[in-house]
């Protein structure tokens, strides 16, 4: 009988970000499709130029004004798909503070074809994400780059582990400035139980967040993955 | 409580969740002295409150108590002991079923993996904006305590406010239904403007001297905020309580609460009387789980008023039929009969906005309103309608300063408050402004008329002429096609003056 009624009425695809009905039955489109004209106008996807390391949007530098002025002895390179404008911001604090977890899906799916466009050319052997200490885990239910992590790890078939844990809980780097931020997240981050030096020798891992500002977090992470002997740490997120 | 059974999860826990077996702590070192006398501060700080754990411990952190985890699970722990104090799970797992918000929709109950208890675990869809509920946390319901509160604060007010004769005759039939009816609800059917507000602030003043705890919800921020900025100014400070959401004072306590009605979700058995203002506005309308929260929210067999001005037919089914008394007060607290609205057909006015082309009667009610300083507010069915007017509207004459509001603008507040001030002379709005609003010199245009319902339009009309010294607003619906509820609207304003002019309230 379902299947009777859904033929003749099919699923109307609605926005994921305002759940408004949209046009057409776009019910399995590409996140980027499925967003109605209103919230498309608050979304503004990153395309190239880009910095270099940082994978903001550019006017014609190779590297953005903080990449440079940054002390980085390594190589590092993080992708994003969409600048982080007030909209953006509400749609990560709905899915990571309010706890609405299935917006996963639209956001992975996403980041998953900026993965294969901008990444696509090496051969990863893991994927980690950052980690949460463990009180936050607890009143929060669920870490969501985790999330991310793992439906990604499982559209390219490559393993996600979680090679990383924080030592220290710290405060939400929502609530600090640049300064601190740098300061703070050092010494934060540590390898797991998982992360042999036999297992990362010689490895390539893309790290997996939900938004990249200073970078702080991710670098930390990425410089502590090199140090034990990977050979290429990046990082792919959400929102920059 | 609608068909809520309380579960009484006793202490030594076969309930499936770490959070609750901190209940189970060892209390240690504290002194018992010291653990039953913070145990009764929080049982104060707490009373008829329904909240997760983690709202519990913002409560206790806005009150500035800043006690160690333990001892604060320890003193929770001796409540529970008491029975003071009750654990339910947030969300059932086998019905299915969230006890926070109590939704009917079994769609909003998803299944998720939980990090905090390793396990296969439900959430809530429909509350999760008011923090996660989740299968494996427990929803504490604290009984009600009686708070003791000085009585001679309140007389000087009742003295303020002046009632007309109509207002006067309401408020006795009112206070004998507080009184002596033995039904529970009763209907205050008032015309927009006719001074709801005052009649029932005349009517509470002696149950707040009494003692009572009583709750004022409206469906709207915008409408609740105006309210209790009107209310302190006539109430002692520190009796009337504002909660909606960014309010600063979220967990404070007074004997007055004017709350959204999504706030009173974090209330259980506490109100001694309710108020339900514009009971037929956007969420409450057809949502049985807010009204289930509303009488939740109560001490069982309290008296409810359902205030509004735009009755739902079932409401008034229930009154003929004589289940539920009515109160109906037909007329402006200024005698004058209510404005009726004049209808003009126009075709294709999207077209024409975009080809630049004059609209008549929209180019009369610009200079109307420039003419007789006054403000114009413009209604449309869409917020992507909005940027369209505001386009034409400049076309149309320089003086013109408006803005367009929105439920999705971050700004509304300020942007109505400029209207306020008069920095502004036209605004362009969606439903957002409809009801709840006094703005002094108002004129009123409604476009695509034919998109609202008639309740809606009685509203937006009855927006104008609202001060006794500025009679010249007018109200226009311009529409594509004419439709059963705007005809209706006309016939129910004139319906309702001539009751007026019957019962000889007309000046």
């Amino acid at each position: 009988m379902r299947e009777a009624i859904s033929f003749f009425f099919p699923k109307r695809a609605v926005c994921w970000v305002c759940t408004r009905v949209l046009a057409g039955y776009l019910v399995n489109a590409a996140p980027w499709m499925r967003i109605c004209s209103y919230c498309a106008n608050h979304f503004r996807a990153i395309k190239a130029p880009l910095c270099f390391s940082c994978g903001s949007m550019l006017r014609g530098n190779k590297q953005c004004g903080g990449c440079l002025a940054r002390e980085q002895s390594f190589y590092f390179q993080n992708r994003s798909c969409v600048c982080y404008s007030n909209l953006v911001k509400r749609v990560v604090q709905l899915y990571k503070y309010k706890g609405k977890e299935d917006l996963f899906i639209p956001l992975a799916s996403w980041m998953l074809s900026v993965l294969l466009s901008e990444f696509g050319q090496f051969s990863w052997d893991f994927l980690t994400w950052v980690p949460m200490d463990s009180y936050r885990l607890q009143e929060r239910g669920f870490n969501q780059a985790r999330m991310l992590a793992l439906y990604l790890g499982q559209a390219i078939k490559k393993p996600a582990k979680g090679f990383l844990v924080r030592k220290k809980p710290s405060l939400p780097q929502s609530l600090l400035k640049r300064k601190k931020r740098l300061l703070i997240s050092k010494g934060v981050f540590a390898l797991s139980e998982y992360a042999n030096p036999d297992v990362l020798q010689g490895k390539k891992i893309i790290i997996v967040d939900d938004v990249y500002t200073t970078g702080a977090t991710l670098i930390s992470c990425a410089s502590l993955l090199l140090e034990s002997g990977s050979k290429q740490v990046c990082s792919i997120t959400f929102a920059r | 409580m609608q068909k809520l059974k309380v579960q009484r999860v006793t202490c030594s826990l076969s309930y499936p969740s770490k959070l609750a077996t901190v209940f189970a702590q060892d209390a240690g070192s504290i002194s018992w002295t010291h653990l039953s006398k913070r145990s009764k501060l929080y049982q104060q700080l707490l009373s008829g409150r329904l909240l997760l754990f983690s709202e519990v411990l913002a409560c206790l952190a806005a009150h500035k108590v800043c006690d160690a985890l333990k001892l604060i699970t320890a003193g929770l722990q001796l409540l529970i002991l008491r029975e003071e104090l009750y654990l339910v799970p947030a969300i059932d797992n086998n019905s299915k079923k969230c006890n926070r918000c109590l939704t009917f929709d079994s769609k909003s109950i998803c299944a998720i993996k939980c990090a905090a208890c390793n396990d296969e675990c439900y959430m809530c869809l429909g509350c999760f904006m008011m923090g996660r509920a989740r299968s494996c946390l427990p929803l504490l319901v604290f009984k009600t305590l009686e708070v003791p509160i000085s009585k001679n604060m309140l007389m000087p007010i009742a003295r303020k406010i002046k009632l007309t004769n109509p207002q006067a005759q309401i408020v006795d039939k009112l206070n004998n239904f507080i009184n002596t009816t033995k039904k529970q609800e009763l209907l205050f059917f008032a015309v927009t403007g006719a001074g709801k507000t005052e009649v029932i602030l005349t009517v509470i003043v002696p149950l707040l001297a009494k003692g009572l705890k009583i709750l004022w919800v409206a469906p709207q921020k915008e409408v609740v905020s105006g309210l209790y900025h009107y209310l302190t100014t006539v109430l002692p400070k520190g009796l009337v309580l504002l909660l909606c959401a960014g309010s600063k004072d979220l967990w404070q306590r007074a004997l007055l609460v004017v709350a959204t009605v999504q706030q009173v979700l974090r209330y259980a058995s506490y109100f001694d009387f309710l108020i339900i203002d514009e009971a037929d506005a956007f969420p409450l309308n057809n949502n049985l789980a807010m009204w289930s929260w509303l009488k939740r929210a109560a001490i069982p067999h309290t008296k409810r008023l359902v205030v509004t001005a735009t009755p739902l037919p079932s409401w008034l089914k229930n009154v003929f039929r004589g289940e539920m008394p009515a109160v109906f007060l037909p007329v402006r607290y200024h005698g004058q009969p209510l404005p009726l609205p004049k209808i003009f057909y126009v075709p294709r006015i999207r077209n024409k906005l975009i080809a630049g082309e004059e609209i008549q009667v929209f180019k009369e009610f610009c200079a109307r309103v420039i003419a007789t300083k006054g403000e114009g507010l413009i209604f449309v069915p869409r917020q992507e309608l909005i940027p369209l007017i505001l386009y034409a509207l400049k076309a149309y004459a320089t003086c013109i300063k408006a803005t367009g509001v929105s439920a999705s603008d971050i700004a509304r507040s300020t942007k109505v408050a400029k209207l306020y001030k008069g920095k502004l002379n036209f605004m362009v709005t969606t439903t957002l402004l409809e009801r709840g609003v006094t703005f002094p010199r108002c004129h009123v245009l409604v476009m695509w008329a034919e998109y609202f319902t008639h309740r809606a339009l009685i509203q937006m009309a009855g927006r104008v002429r609202r001060k006794h010294s500025y009679q010249l607003g007018q109200v226009f619906f311009l529409t594509e096609r004419i439709t059963k509820d705007q005809v209706k609207v006309i016939k129910e304003l004139t319906l309702l003056n001539k009751q007026a002019r019957k019962a000889g309230f007309l000046k």
